[in-house]
Order: C-alpha cells, then structure tokens, then sequence
C-alpha cells in the first residue's frame, strides 16, 4: 500500500464501525428500559457508600450481577431469585458489574445479609465471622475508643472474640454507615416489569426461589 | 526463489545514501526515545511493587491494612494502571516514534513536541495514580485514572506524540508503507477514539458496562497489540535477514485485526444483563479472530522456520519471537475462553487474571524487552555491557510468567467448577485459589528480580559504568561498525 | 427490534458497500501489487548480506546466491550483547 488515506481512513471505519455496534445502537434501544416502580433511586447515604465501594476497589473481588439460572447457577447458589435486567442498574453511574468473584455476588446481598452490624463486624475485620475469609479488613473505616470515650448518636459495632480490641471499643464512621447502607439497598429481587425476552421464559419459571435461602455461601 | 532473487544482485548494493538517512532518522528520535524507555522502566519497577504487595495481601489479607491508600482494591489498579499506561504504553511511545522514521526513511518531525507529550502523559500518569491510592477513581476496570484530573494529560500528551508521528508520516521518503506502518499508524488513530468512548461521562447502568468492556478489550487490541505486533514486524524479518514469509497474508492480518477485535469487547460480559444479541456479537468476532491470528502467527512461524538457532544469537529475537508466540496462544486461548459452555466456568475466575498476563506480559512485555534490546544500543551508541545479564533477565521473567499463569489458570478452573456446583459452599471457590495464589506471590518476586536485573543493566549501559564489550560475546566473529560509520559520516 | 430494522441494516450495508468500493480502488490503483517489494522496505544495504552465525550451510549459500558475498556482523547487530 502506498496511500496514506486507505490506511487511515480504512481504519477509522472499522473501530467506527464497532463503536456503532457496540456502543451507539444499544444506546438507542437502552433509552427506552422502563425504570421498575420498586427500584428507588439511592439516598444520599447510599449514594456516597457507593462511592466509598469504589474508592475503595470492592469491584475487583465482588460483581453485581446474576446470569441466566438457564446458563449457570448464580440463583441456585442463593445469591439471586431471577437472572438481572438492563432495568435494575438505571441508577448506576459508574455501572458495577465486577469480573471477579473472589468473594460472593452482592446484588442482593442487602436481601440476603439485611443485619448492618453484621456488615459492619465483617468490614471491621472480616475473619471475625466468616475464619476462611481472604477479604481484606477494612479498619480504617472505624475509630478504636476507650469504654467511655463513645460520644451520643455513634454507632458502636458489636466485635467480639479475639478479633476484638482489648480494652476498647469500635465506632463506625459516616463512611462505614454510609458503606452498609449502600449494600444492603442492594436488593433486586422484585419481578422486572418487562417481558423475559426469548429464551429465557421457560428458564425462570424453574422455581428456584423456594430453597435458594438454604444454601447460602456465607454465614 | 523470490522475484529479486532472481533478478540477481539487489539493487542496494553499494549505495550508501540509505545507511546515512538511517542514522540521520535514527538521530531524529534519538532524545524523543531515551526519554520514553527511562521513564518506562521506572514505571516497570513501579508497577511491579504495586503488583507485588495487591499478590501478598490475597493471601495475608490483614497484611498492611490499616491506611486507606494500601488497601488491595487501591493497590490493584495502581499495579494495573502502572503497568499498562506507565510501563507499555510509553515504552510503546518510545517504540513508535523510533520505528517510524526508519520505515518512512526520513527524520522524525517535531521531536520537541514527542518529548513534551511524553512528560505530560507521565504526569497524567502521576497525577492519575496518586488519585486512585488516595480513593479518587473514575470506577471502571481499566479506566481507573481521573476523567477530569488525570485523563486529558494523557489525552494532550499521547495527541502531542501522535501528531509528531502523522506529521512524519505525512513527509515520508518512501513509496511503500510497510505493514509495521499500518499497525502503528492505526494505533494512534484508534486509541484517542476508544479513550474518548471510554472516559464519556454520561454512560449510566448497562450501557456504562459497554462501554468500559469496549474500551477495555479496544485498549489490549487495538493499542497495546497493535503496537507490539508492528515491532513484531520489523524486527524478525531485521534481525534475520529475510523479509517476512507472506506479505498477503500480513495485509489479512492487518484488515481482519482492525475489523474484528473491535467488536470482541462484549465477551467479558457473558450471561451479563446487557441485550444477548450484543453478546453473540462478540463471541462470534471473538471466534473470526481466529482468522488474523493464525495469519500472523503461520506468517512469523514460517519466517522464522529452520532458524530458531537465532534465538541463541540475538536477545531481541528471544523476547521478540517468544512475544509473538505468547500472541498467538493468548488469542486462542481468548477465542476460546469467550465460548458460553468454556466462559460459564472461566468467568469470575482467577483464569481470567491468567489470561490477561498471557497478553500483556508474555505478549506485549516481552516484545517491548526485545525491541528494547535492539533499540536502546543504537540510541546510546554503544553495547550492552553483559550477556549473563540479559541471560538472568531473560531466564527470570520467562520462569516467573510461566509459573504464574499456570499457577492461576489451573487453579481457576478448579474456582470456576467450584462456583458452578450449588451443592459445593463458596468456601471451598476461594480455598482452591490458595495455592495459586501463593504461587503467584512467588512467580511476582521472580519477576520482579528480573526486572531489577533489567533495569540494573540499563543503568550500566547509559551511565557507561562498565565498558561495552569489544565484541559480541556470543558469537566468535569478528565485529565490524559500519552503523557507527554511517553515523560518523552522518555528522 | 431496533438492531434489525431496515435503517441499520440499510446504513450496515452502505458502509459496507463503501468499504468494498475502496478495497476495489486499492485493488485497481496497484495498492496491492508489487508486494515481494514492500517486503523488502526495511532492509538498508548490505543489512541481507551480513553473516547470520545461526544459519546452516546451505541457508549461507541461499544468502550468498541472493545477497552477494556476506559480510561480518556488527557488535550489535541482533540487538544486544549476545
């Protein structure tokens, strides 16, 4: 080839081409998702804990999403009643759906797991309850204080055993609040509004529900 | 025999006006390139520290976890961010901007203007990775760094390098545009297009997943390979004297490259809630990748068939041969792993951790060693000071990867069959990465040796702290200069 | 469903449609041709005529029929100290 214009030209098409495809049509079509009426959008709270979700990397061990019970079993496995639906991420910005599952799915962990101290317990040091965990502890977002040194209106976190400070207490800060009620908003489990489309119809009529909660991963 | 054989003698002999333009084109991007590498090769060691201690802290989850900025979820992607924009994408800055000039047989223009988008695009980088130690991220895999503080320093800056490149492109000196050319060139148009999309601040929910996978698999296809198959190009037909076996099938390569791998990003999303057709769009192109890398890969085999005696000879084609391997492997492998019965288990696994090094290290890091083996003593106009140097170098990051992609691509496998089964408690999923995970830990240490062993005789070589040997060490021939020649008479 | 309806695929087929007519240009114009020659861009003089130690006698014969008689390698000819 001697032209400089077939070489640019020719690939300016085809990495347009891909970004038409890929990109722009599913914009198109995914303007028109009809938001679920159960679906509110995240308070305040919820929003920044979400923030705190991805300062702080959650994303590389957990995913946000339950595949087709037809194709795999992420709802036998509890973590989920139906497969997710473009429709229940329409608040997301960034989207979160995770390509690693060191740890479990958290798309319904706030249905699963709905006590707060127990997240903030497992936060504080993830081994106080679940031994096996490789899930790092995330003690800075909490203060140690003497026994007396709780001031009113803080939430002291209920750690005990020897993962338990010796002497002290543990206090959540806004943002470890603000974490636990991010995850437990994460709840998709009502029925979406649209049509299955094909194919996965006769997949979800299966009647998992009934015994996903006896198989939980974690305590 | 080929047409020019029979022609008899080729035309190049006796000329000399092309070794001189050589040397003048290598001079041009001589400071452009210096600059590149050294900044490249910090970032190398950078990264590999990043990637060491996020390797330990899987294992030692407790391990330095007390400040907010050491934790696993921040030193990931300073690790990954390090690697991909700090290490391969400005040595790939350093690689292009030496590369074209020779090909387009004339000066690099505007070498300035490479050097000052190489320094904005380092600060970008530092800018981008402070913000993310400090919990400040745009959130998406891979596209970590800022949008707003971070991002448009790379964006001037890779545009500044860019516009260095077309601007030499425009001027060239040479009929043919050789297919090293295409895959550069392209390169630098795709990446600013694939960025922008990427970085767009108004996607929400599924579609924001689109376009981070679009970005994500475009940024390994269509920037980082692209590159590296270019030096791919020039330097094996160079270093062993005999063009390239098919240059029909390297011009299949190029067009179905450019064609399919930037529809292939929907296969890190299988089973993911985005419309299934988007889906089976990719792992169809993902499969008719097959096509441009088999062209490659049967192209460079049968250029190199008969002689891999070479690899003993020449560093460069050591790294440079086995890189092109890695692309051929780790692209069927990705063919192969973006099939729904395979992706059911692979997906969510450290297989896919695996794969990724496959692409990035064994492929990309390794061609980018060899270019730099070939490169740097032209730049600094003398030898590298040490064959056992390079033999520890090569012989530890050739190791260290192979362990560590076996280690995490077996022990995937047996994750992802865990997760399947419902009957079999999540534990057990994260009980069998163990052993992966700790051999990783060990597989990083070696390479990172390596890398201190890399970077230790850069600092030799450009300092000239020991004297470059009189003559190749490896082969008993008598060395002759005639580059330096060419470049005295250059002067 | 919007990704089959007539406007995307009337627009896939004029992009391709267009992509061919270019490929057709380059065909007629000789873009293609000539291509044992864009092969051989990225030799300088004399780089094929160099010793290649790793060849076998009869690939040094090949190189010598070609390439005229060899010459000794540069230090760094292949890239690095070895």
């Amino acid at each position: 080839m001697t032209r400089t214009w077939l070489l640019l030209l020719g690939a300016l098409a085809t990495v347009g081409f891909a970004a038409l495809v890929l990109v722009v049509i599913p914009q198109l079509m995914l303007v028109h998702v009809p938001v679920p009426k159960q679906l509110a959008p995240y308070t305040p709270e919820q929003a920044r804990g979400r923030r705190i979700y991805i300062a702080n990397g959650c994303v590389y061990c957990h995913s946000q999403q339950i595949r087709d019970p037809a194709f795999t079993t992420d709802v036998d496995r509890g973590w989920g009643t139906r497969a997710t639906e473009p429709a229940d991420y329409v608040y997301d910005r960034p989207h979160l759906l995770g390509t690693m599952r060191t740890g479990p799915d958290l798309i319904n962990v706030g249905a699963r797991l709905p006590d707060p101290d127990w997240h903030l317990v497992h936060l504080y040091n993830p081994r106080a309850l679940v031994p096996w965990s490789i899930m790092p502890s995330f003690s800075f977002l909490f203060e140690e204080r003497a026994p007396g040194g709780v001031r009113p209106g803080e939430h002291v976190v209920p750690v005990v055993g020897p993962r338990a400070p010796r002497g002290k207490v543990i206090v959540a800060t806004p943002d470890a609040l603000a974490l636990v009620a991010y995850l437990l908003s994460l709840e998709r489990e009502y029925p979406v509004s649209a049509a299955p489309p094909p194919g996965r119809a006769h997949a979800l009529g299966g009647g998992h529900g009934a015994e996903r909660r006896t198989v939980h991963s974690m305590p | 025999m080929t047409e020019a054989a029979r022609a008899g003698p080729t035309p190049y002999q006796g000329a000399s006006e092309e070794i001189q333009l050589r040397a003048r084109a290598d001079a041009s991007s001589r400071r452009p390139a210096l600059l590149a590498f050294a900044t490249a090769i910090g970032w190398l060691l950078i990264g590999s520290a990043f990637g060491d201690v996020a390797s330990l802290k899987m294992h030692f989850p407790d391990w330095l976890s007390g400040e907010p900025w050491l934790t696993f979820g921040r030193i990931r992607p300073a690790h990954m961010n390090a690697m991909i924009y700090g290490w391969a994408s400005i040595a790939m800055l350093g690689v292009s901007l030496w590369i074209l000039p020779r090909l387009l047989h004339t000066e690099l223009r505007g070498p300035r203007l490479a050097q000052i988008g190489i320094v904005l695009w380092n600060i970008g980088l530092v800018i981008g990775i402070i913000a993310i130690l400090a919990g400040r991220t745009d959130g998406l895999e891979w596209l970590e760094l800022d949008r707003y503080i971070a991002d448009p320093w790379l964006i001037v800056g890779g545009a500044l390098v860019g516009l260095s490149l077309l601007g030499t492109l425009a001027r060239r000196e040479v009929d043919h545009l050789y297919v090293s050319v295409w895959y550069i060139v392209g390169a630098y148009l795709w990446f600013p297009v694939i960025f922008t999309i990427g970085n767009w601040p108004t996607w929400t929910g599924v579609e924001s997943a689109a376009a981070n996978w679009f970005y994500a698999h475009n940024a390994l296809g269509l920037w980082l390979t692209a590159i590296n198959l270019g030096a791919a190009y020039y330097f094996i037909p160079k270093v062993l004297g005999r063009p390239v076996h098919s240059y029909q099938l390297s011009l299949l390569g190029f067009w179905a490259l450019a064609f399919f791998y930037a529809l292939n990003g929907m296969h890190h999303l299988v089973g993911g809630p985005v419309p299934e057709w988007m889906i089976t769009t990719s792992i169809v192109a993902s499969t008719l990748m097959v096509i441009p890398v088999l062209a490659v890969g049967v192209n460079h085999h049968m250029t190199m068939i008969g002689r891999f005696g070479a690899l003993r000879y020449s560093p460069t084609l050591r790294f440079v041969v086995l890189g092109a391997m890695a692309y051929t492997a780790v692209s069927l492998q990705g063919t192969f792993t973006a099939f729904r019965e395979v992706n059911r288990v692979t997906h969510f696994t450290e297989w896919t951790i695996g794969h990724a090094h496959v692409g990035v290290y064994s492929f990309v890091t390794f061609v980018l060693f060899g270019s730099l083996y070939y490169i740097l003593p032209r730049l600094v106009g003398h030898e590298w000071p040490s064959a056992s140097l390079i033999r520890w170098h090569f012989w530890l990051v050739l190791v260290g990867i192979a362990m560590y992609v076996i280690a995490l691509t077996v022990v995937g496998v047996f994750q992802g069959l865990a997760m399947l089964d419902p009957q079999v408690p999540f534990q057990r999923s994260v009980e069998v990465t163990l052993p992966g995970l700790v051999t990783r830990s060990i597989a990083g240490g070696i390479l990172t040796a390596g890398h201190l062993v890399f970077a230790y005789h850069y600092w030799l070589m450009v300092t000239g702290r020991r004297p470059a040997p009189e003559r190749p060490p490896m082969h008993d021939v008598r060395p002759v200069v005639f580059t330096t020649e060419a470049e005295e008479s250059a002067r | 469903m919007f990704p089959s309806s007539l406007a995307v695929v009337l627009t896939g087929a004029a992009l391709g449609a267009l992509a061919l007519l270019a490929f057709l240009w380059g065909w007629r114009r000789g873009q293609f041709s000539h291509l044992d020659r864009q092969a051989r861009v990225i030799f300088e003089p004399g780089d094929c005529s160099v010793e290649r130690p790793w060849e076998t006698p009869e690939q040094r014969a090949e190189r010598v029929l070609e390439y005229g008689p060899l010459t000794p390698p540069a230090p760094s000819e292949w890239g690095g100290a070895e």
